[in-house]
Order: structure tokens, then sequence, then C-alpha cells
């Protein structure tokens, strides 16, 4: 399988009251495509940094972090908007939207400004309700987004982060502020992204959830400590619950 | 553990508290400089004359052959308290010299008077009283010195039939009497022994010596009666005249009265939204607490003390720049008055420490919320789901606007109330510069010559010379004409003239008798002038009074009045009324076929020359210049120049004008920058979004510059609607007092009302925005992960 996602030795240092920080620490990551990759670790290990630079929404100190074939710590601000517009999606653990527009409208929003699929506003509108209806929430909308549950602003944030049909998706925790119930759902939603062959990057707390990724990369102070290749998930029950254990003896070993 | 909260949030939340105290600053400088200058000017002129000692009726009277007939029937009548008499010698402009060349052009007659002689108070341009000059020095008042560009130290000559001195000018002196704007008669105070040696020349002790008696009575009438008819009266009224010969000034006041309870309003409705927009951010942490279990009372009392802290500071260092801005604002009306300036300083502390009271007001009431917000707020950033309003106005996928254009439309349709307050601001900023603007532009057009009671002339020349030969009996009228005449045939620009003639007139009816101030000439036809009601005088015995002149002969139209001509006493009837800016509304017109002999002439308009040509705009601007050199003086005017000349406030209007455009153009580069700011920091998450997914830096410029943009546009057009309306509901009554009885025609300049000004506002405005909008480049898309 190609590769999508590609760093070497990538550095992050934070300079904060003249005290070096060093978050990344000479990382070096392949993600193929089709891959759902979960980076879990201990807080302040370094994983949401980890997902902005090799997402290009943060600067590296140095090293290459490769993307679809081109090195982008060598792009300009105004060709990785370009890049995150077209070719990646974003959600994130809040469910941050515009507070003026709807929840359709906060959705098309990236194709509108993209213009990367030719076709008018009414088509894109009727694309974005589409995406809504297969992840359930078609009937919000015309709903601002304080009219919807947090599950449902998150199914929202998934159909925003599809709607330039991209190459890889950045998911920083999307289920960190759900309840059990909508964070299933938000995930088997992922999960089904991921078999239609979107490529998936996953920063998670939950085992549970990092379970359902095809594999596991553990961070510990900036570096990677190891990974846990666990396959395509089949979506059973049974599969998960073996999956979980296999994960969480993993993780006691690497120190969780 | 308030204290520590509270310093908590005054460090964290800088940017915000911030901008609020320079809000606060701002409103408390222009609520304390306004108020003073409300004050200042609304009592302005009563304050003026006590301080001056200016008495209840006014004569300037010639000698005639050593006597003095004003004073010589004072001394016969008992219609008054006591008078109090100034001498002084007459000069004109052409007596008037500086550094070997003429001085000034000008129509104004003048007087010349030693100080210790004043009856009075004369105060230099510090407020202070003159009570003497030295040998060889000279005050001078009236708008002659800064018309003239004299400075102090600069050398004037005075060149009076033959005595000659030269005075060093040491100052502008403020003249109740005679130094407002409208009238601008120019004095010059100068030592007893100077004056002494203009009288030792008989010449002048015979025919140019005049004097100034300022009478004290409680009854006018009486007094008007008991003088009526003397011969050498120059100029003759009541306080009341007086003070509004002060129109043009205090029109130069009321502007500045429209400014400030504009900037009032300004700073009450910033004020109101800067607290309800902070407080609205607070949302978030008021429903931490309440989830945490403050009380309610606990919570109000911690903001309370924030906002009366930030209002405390902001007040007294806007109270400190207000009585700086308040003195800049005012200059103008100072400029020929002594304004009560003794009470700033209680004053403004007093308007200061309102805006705190205000602001604890607003804030009090803002914090009420507190009581309707739940611990949910803290999750829902302030708003719930069952008091949600729908938030967006435009459909995206139906809006045919260009993305970025879109989302500033929906931000401002969102939140209407927030632009609305905006937009409201920027319109008053643009009325202000619009009306007065329009109030320039009218003063210096022709639309208002037919308040001067004069007929539409080519050209204007000033010639007061002339006049005063005329009067003095040396030429009669028609000579005076013929000459100008002769002069404009040799230079090839042959040509009618024709002088309007004042002639001041004792008029009788069953009620009382007075003197009124009569236009005539002969040259011209009443039916050439406009009149409000009735028709033109037809016939000898016929004439038209202006509504002022109608109320004080308690005369109307139809009503017969005894006028006495040169003794012979003659009945004529009121056929018409009309509308002037002469003498304050004061006066009346003979029919041009009344016989009146050259020496009962008290004053002239300019001479009206009309080319026999009939020459367009543009030969006519060519040939004043022409005529500037032939009749070695300035004062050749257009239509529109005489109108100025005449009003004599146009100018100051449009530097007043160009004052408030300044002021109307930093108000609102402060509010699109310091409600830009408010706005980034509010929107920091939703920016950070928007880089996140993909949006450049240009988008967010744009997205957020559109929103002032939208704004001003909207404010421009509105206040274009209303400028028309909003000109004529202040201005109509400031005219009104002219004598301007009916609602006046203002001159609209379209390209310069309603493109220039617009344009420099609208442009500043997005400018201030743009570049303040350069700030989110400081949002990164990974703040997203920092947000709180």
């Amino acid at each position: 399988m190609k590769t999508i996602l590609q760093t070497k030795g990538l550095c992050k240092t934070y300079v904060v009251n003249k005290r070096q920080n060093n978050v990344l620490r000479n990382i070096d990551l392949t993600v193929k495509e089709g891959e759902m990759v979960a980076v879990m670790g201990p807080s302040g290990s370094g994983k949401s940094t980890l997902l902005y630079c090799v997402s290009g929404m943060d600067r590296v100190t140095s090293g290459e972090v490769d993307f679809d074939g081109r090195d982008i710590t060598k792009l300009s601000d105004k060709e990785l908007s370009k890049i995150r517009l077209d070719k990646m999606g974003f959600i994130f653990q809040q469910m941050y939207m515009m507070k003026n527009l709807t929840i359709l409208d906060n959705i098309i929003l990236p194709a509108v400004r993209s213009g990367k699929i030719t076709e008018s506003r009414a088509q894109t509108a009727q694309r974005g309700r589409t995406l809504m209806r297969r992840l359930g929430i078609d009937d919000t909308a015309d709903n601002d987004i304080n009219e919807v549950s947090g599950g449902q602003l998150q199914r929202a944030c998934i159909c925003r982060s599809m709607i330039n049909e991209p190459e890889m998706i950045f998911a920083d925790e999307p289920t960190g502020a759900l309840n059990r119930s909508s964070s299933d759902e938000v995930m088997n939603e992922l999960l089904s992204l991921n078999r239609d062959g979107t490529t998936v990057m996953c920063v998670t707390h939950d085992p549970k959830v990092a379970s359902k990724c095809s594999r596991v990369i553990y961070i510990v102070d900036g570096g990677i400590m190891g990974e846990l290749e666990l396959g395509t998930f089949d979506g059973t029950p049974a599969t998960l619950r073996e999956r979980e254990k296999s994960l969480s003896g993993w993780l006691m070993e690497q120190g969780w | 553990m308030f204290l520590r909260i509270l310093k908590k949030d005054l460090k964290r939340k800088k940017t915000m508290n911030i901008i609020l105290l320079i809000f606060v600053t701002l409103s408390a400088m222009f609520m304390s400089s306004s108020v003073n200058n409300i004050i200042s000017v609304a009592t302005g002129i009563d304050y003026y004359f006590e301080k001056a000692g200016l008495k209840d009726y006014f004569y300037i009277s010639r000698y005639n052959n050593g006597t003095n007939y004003a004073e010589e029937r004072l001394k016969s009548i008992s219609s008054y308290k006591e008078y109090k008499k100034e001498d002084s010698v007459m000069f004109t402009s052409d007596d008037l010299s500086h550094g070997g060349k003429k001085l000034i052009d000008s129509s104004r007659s003048s007087l010349l008077m030693p100080v210790d002689n004043a009856q009075i108070k004369y105060f230099d341009s510090e407020n202070n009283e003159i009570t003497s000059v030295p040998e060889g020095k000279a005050y001078i008042t009236s708008m002659l010195p800064n018309d003239a560009g004299l400075r102090e130290g600069d050398r004037i000559c005075v060149d009076i039939l033959g005595t000659k001195i030269e005075f060093e000018y040491i100052g502008k002196a403020k003249d109740a009497f005679l130094g407002s704007g409208f009238v601008n008669n120019p004095r010059i105070l100068i030592n007893r022994s100077d004056y002494d040696k203009f009288l030792e020349n008989k010449q002048i002790y015979d025919s140019k010596r005049a004097a100034v008696f300022y009478i004290q009575t409680d009854d006018t009438a009486s007094l008007q009666e008991d003088m009526s008819g003397i011969s050498g009266i120059y100029f003759e009224g009541d306080i009341g005249m007086i003070k509004t010969t002060y129109i043009m000034d205090t029109l130069v006041a009321a502007i500045f009265l429209v400014v400030s309870f504009g900037l009032i309003i300004v700073s009450l409705v910033v004020l109101r939204f800067t607290i309800g927009f902070t407080i609205t951010e607070e949302f978030r942490e008021i429903g931490v607490m309440k989830a945490l279990g403050l009380p309610n009372g606990d919570i109000r009392r911690l903001y309370l003390i924030k906002y009366a802290g930030i209002a405390a500071a902001g007040s007294l260092t806007g109270f400190i720049l207000g009585i700086p801005f308040g003195n800049m604002m005012i200059k103008q009306s100072e400029k020929n008055m002594v304004l009560d300036r003794e009470n700033i300083v209680p004053i403004g502390l007093a308007c200061s420490a309102l805006v705190v009271v205000i602001i604890l007001v607003f804030c009090y009431r803002s914090t009420a919320k507190i009581k309707k917000l739940s611990p949910i707020d803290a999750v829902r950033d302030g708003q719930t789901g069952e008091r949600f309003s729908k938030g967006s106005k435009l459909v995206l996928g139906k809006s045919r606007l260009g993305l970025r254009g879109f989302l500033g439309a929906n931000d401002i349709l969102s939140a209407p109330r927030h632009y609305g307050i905006i937009t409201l601001v920027f319109t008053i900023c643009i009325l202000l510069v619009m009306i007065l603007a329009t109030t320039a532009n009218t003063l210096k057009s022709d639309s208002l010559i037919y308040l001067f009671g004069v007929t539409e002339s080519d050209v204007f020349l000033s010639d007061t010379a002339t006049v005063f030969d005329v009067m003095a009996g040396v030429k009669t009228s028609e000579e005076a004409d013929t000459e100008i005449e002769d002069i404009l045939r040799e230079n090839g620009m042959p040509a009618s003239v024709h002088h309007e003639l004042w002639y001041r007139l004792p008029v009788i009816t069953d009620k009382r008798e007075t003197t009124v101030v009569f236009l005539k000439c002969s040259k011209t036809k009443t039916t050439d002038y406009t009149y409000t009601e009735g028709t033109a005088p037809a016939a000898k015995d016929e004439i038209a009074v202006t509504d002022s002149i109608a109320e004080e002969i308690g005369a109307d139209i139809g009503d017969k009045v005894k006028i006495n001509i040169n003794g012979n006493i003659r009945e004529y009837m009121i056929t018409a009324k009309f509308e002037s800016m002469n003498n304050l509304g004061k006066a009346a017109r003979l029919h041009e076929d009344v016989e009146i002999p050259d020496s009962l002439i008290s004053s002239s308009f300019h001479a009206q020359i009309d080319f026999d040509d009939h020459p367009d705009d543009d030969e006519i601007a060519k040939r004043i210049e022409k005529l500037k050199d032939i009749f070695d003086t300035s004062e050749v005017f257009d239509k529109g120049g005489f109108v100025d000349d005449c009003t004599g406030v146009g100018s100051t209007i449009a530097d007043v004008k160009n004052l408030v455009l300044i002021i109307s153009i930093m108000i609102i580069i402060m509010i699109s920058i310091l409600m830009e700011r408010s706005f980034i920091t509010k929107e920091k998450p939703q920016i950070a979004l928007l880089k996140a997914i993909g949006f450049e830096n240009r988008d967010i410029y744009i997205y957020h510059t559109v929103r002032f943009a939208l704004t001003v546009a909207a404010a421009a057009i509105i206040a274009a609607l209303v400028c028309i309306p909003m000109t004529k509901l202040t201005m109509d009554p400031v005219f009104r007092i002219m004598g301007a009885t009916k609602s006046i025609k203002y001159e609209l300049k379209y390209a310069e009302i309603f493109g220039f000004y617009q344009v420099i506002i609208i442009c500043s405005t997005i400018i201030a925005a743009f570049m303040t909008s350069l700030y989110t480049v400081k949002i990164k898309a990974q703040d997203t992960a920092s947000i709180e």
C-alpha cells in the first residue's frame, strides 16, 4: 500500500520562560493509505502536538513530514492551508463550529471555500445533506449549533471533515467530550469511513476507541515507545473484546 | 479570595479589560468636555455681556459741526436711567496699512478710541480685561486681525486725513458690542495721548468724530420714540439685537452643541455595548462559579468591583484628557467671546463620576442575568437550548454572496443589536460632518442671496469710501454708480451699476413711533425681489416689511403706517412680507419711485454690477480678477462670495467642519479598532477553526473587514437618507433667528457630501478594521487545542 504520511526525525521544541521543552523527539512514523492509526500516551506526552505537526497545523522544529509525496515542512502557510482544505479532514475534541451558521452550512463551509469539486452551491448543500443522512443527523441540517446534542454535533464535525473527500482524517480525541453511546456512534462512523478507504489518524485516551484501530502507537515524553499492529477490525463484539484484551495487555507493558 | 480572582481576571483578560478601559476613558473624556462646552455655550452670551458690562440700548452717532445730536436729544429726554459715552474717530480700511501696503479690504466702518475712556470692558485673547494700552501700541477688535493675518509685534499704520501714526499691534481684543462675527466692526484701542494727536487734526475733529452711547433703561419703547428722527445716527439697537448679532458665533457654538450631544450619545452607546459585550464573555465563568456553589450576590459583587475599578481608572483619565479636548473644541466659539470656563474642573469631575455611576448601573443591570444563568451556561457558552434564538439568518447553500462576504453579512444579521449599535455610532459621526458641510456650503452659496435684499447681479464690489462720500454729500448715489460704470466701460466691460441703499426712517403707527431700516434701489423694481406673502409694492405709497418689523410696529399686510421722510410724513400701505437677513430680519422695502435725498442714506450694500454682454460664470470669474486690480481691492465677489462676505462665518463653519471631520474619523477609527479587537478576542476559537480547516489568513482579514465595511456602508446610506431632514431639523432654527423665517434651500454638493466625505469615512473604517484584523495572524490553527 502507498505511504500517505511519513515523518523522519520529527522534533518539536517549545521555549517557555527561556526553558526548552522538547515535546517531540526524533519521531519516525509511517502511515499507509487506508490505515486507521490510534495515537495513545499519557497526558503531556505529545500526542496532540504530533497530530498538529503531521497535519501542517503546527510547524516542526526539525525533521521532515511527507504528506502525499510532499514535504509539508517546506510549504508556505498558504500552501499548507490549501492542503488542509483539500486533502485533510479534522475532528476535534471540542466540537468547534461557526456560531452563526446552521449545522449544514458549517458542514459545507470547507467545500464552498475550496471549490475542489466543481458544483453549484445547491449541489454542495445537497452533498452535505447526503453526508448528514449517512451519519443519521439529516434532521438537524437547519438547526443552529446550540440546538443539537454533543453526539450529533461531533457527527456533524465528521461530515465537515468529509465534505471535501479528504485523503486523510486527523481526529484529536474525537470522543473525549462524549458519553459512551455517542462515543460508540462516532467511532463506528470513523470505522465506516476508514472501510471506505479514508486514512484516519486518531489521538485518544480511550483503549476502547484505540482497539477499533488497525494500529496503535504509544508515545511517552515525545518519543514513540512502541507500536501494536491490531489488524482490520471486523466490527463484531467478540473480536472487539479480543482486541481490547490484547491492547490492554500491551498498554500495561508500555507502563499505561 | 475575591481579590485573588479579580487579580487573575485582570491579568488573564488583559485585552478585553484594556479595551473596556479605553472606552471608559473616551466616554468620560467626551462626556466631561461636552457637558462643559454645553454649559459654557448655553450661558455664553449672557455671561459675556454681564462680564463686559453692556447696557440696555445703544447708539452710534457722528458729530456734525461739533455737535452730537444724539447726545443733545439724550440730555432733553427722561426715558432712560443713565448713559455712558465713548468718543471715537471713524475710519475705513483704506486708512490702515502694514508694511506700506493696505492692511485689508473691508467694507466695515471702524472706530479708533482711547482705552481710558472705555465704557464697557474689553478683553484680550486670554480673557483678561484691557485697562491700559502703552503709547504707540494698539489692540484691535473683531475679525480684522485674523482676516489680515496680523501677528503680535506687527507694525500697522493709521493714516486718517493726513495724520499718520504707526502702532505696534499687541493683540486681538474682544469687544462685546461690535466684535461679533456678524457685526464685525473693528475698533482700535489706543493710548489717550495717541488719540489726542488725531484730534489735533481739525478735519478729523470736525468730520470724523463719532460717539458710542451705552444707555440703561427700563423702557426701550419710550426711548426709541424719544430718540426717533435724529440725523447722524449710524446704528441703534437694544441688547436683544446685539445678542442676535452673535448668532454666527452662537452658530459655531451651537454646532459644537450638536457635536457634543452626538459625542455623549456615542459614548453612552459604546459604553452600554462594551459592558454588555464583556459581560457576555463572562457567562462561561459565571456558570462555573455557580456550578461550584457560589451565591449569586457574591458573583455579582465580584464583577461590580471589577467594573467599578476599571470605571474609576478610565473616568479619571478621561476627565484629565477632557480638559484639553474641550478647550480645543470650544476654541472656535471663544474667538469673539469670553465664555464661562471657571467651573470646568468640578463639572468635569461630576461628569466623570456620572460615567462611573452609569457604568455601574449598566453593569448591575447586565449582571442581573447572573440569577438566570445556570451551570449549563459554562458548557453552552451562555446559551441554553431553551432560550436560544436563531443565530444564522442567511443560508450558505442558497446565497449568491462570495463566501467571505456571506460570513460577514451573516454575522451582522445574526447579531443585529451589536452591529446596529456600531451602525448608529457611525451614522451619528457621518451625519455631523454632512450637516456641517451642507451648512458651510449653504452659507457660501448664492442660494441665500434672496435673503439679503438684493437682486442677483454678476459681480458685487465693496466700496465703503464711495458710500461715505455719498453720505457726506461729496457726490450723489447716481454719480457714484456712473463713476463705476465709466471705469468699467473704459476697461472694456460695459455694465450697469446700482447700489441697494439703506435708509433709517421713523415709522409712526397708532401704537408707537420707531425707526426702521428701509431698503431701496431706484434702478431695480420691487417686483424683482422675493416675497413670502402678499404682492410686491406697486406704487410709491406701498411698502413691504419683514415679519420682525411687522411685529415690532404692530401692523400687517393691508395696514397703513406713516413714514417720516425728511420731515414729510405720508401714509404707506403694507402690501407684502419678505424674509431678510439684513439687520437680523428687521428691514422694510420702499417702492423704487419714492424720492429720498442721499443725505438720509445710512448705509449701502456693495455696488452691484451687471455686465451688458451677459458673460458666463468662467468669464465673470476672470473679470472679478480684473476688477480687483482696477479698483485695488480684494472685495469683489460673485453671488456666492457676496453671501459669504455678508454672513462672514462660512469659512469658520468650514473650519469647524474640518475639525469635526477629524474628530469623527478618529472616533470611527478607534471604535473600529477596539470593536474588531474585541471580536478577535471573542472569536478566537472560530478563527482558529477556520484556519485549521484550511482558510488562509487573507480569508480571515477579508471576512472580518467585510463586517465593518458593510456596517459603515449601511451607516453612510442611512446618513445620506436622513441628511436633509436632519440638517433642516438642526439648522433651520438657527437660520430662523437670522431672519430666514421660512425653511431655506440648502446647498447640496452631492459629490462632496455623498461622495468625498463618505469615501473618506468608509475608507478610514475599512483601513482601521483591516489593519486590526491583521492581528488574527497570531491565532494559529493549532490554537484549537488550547482554547478554553
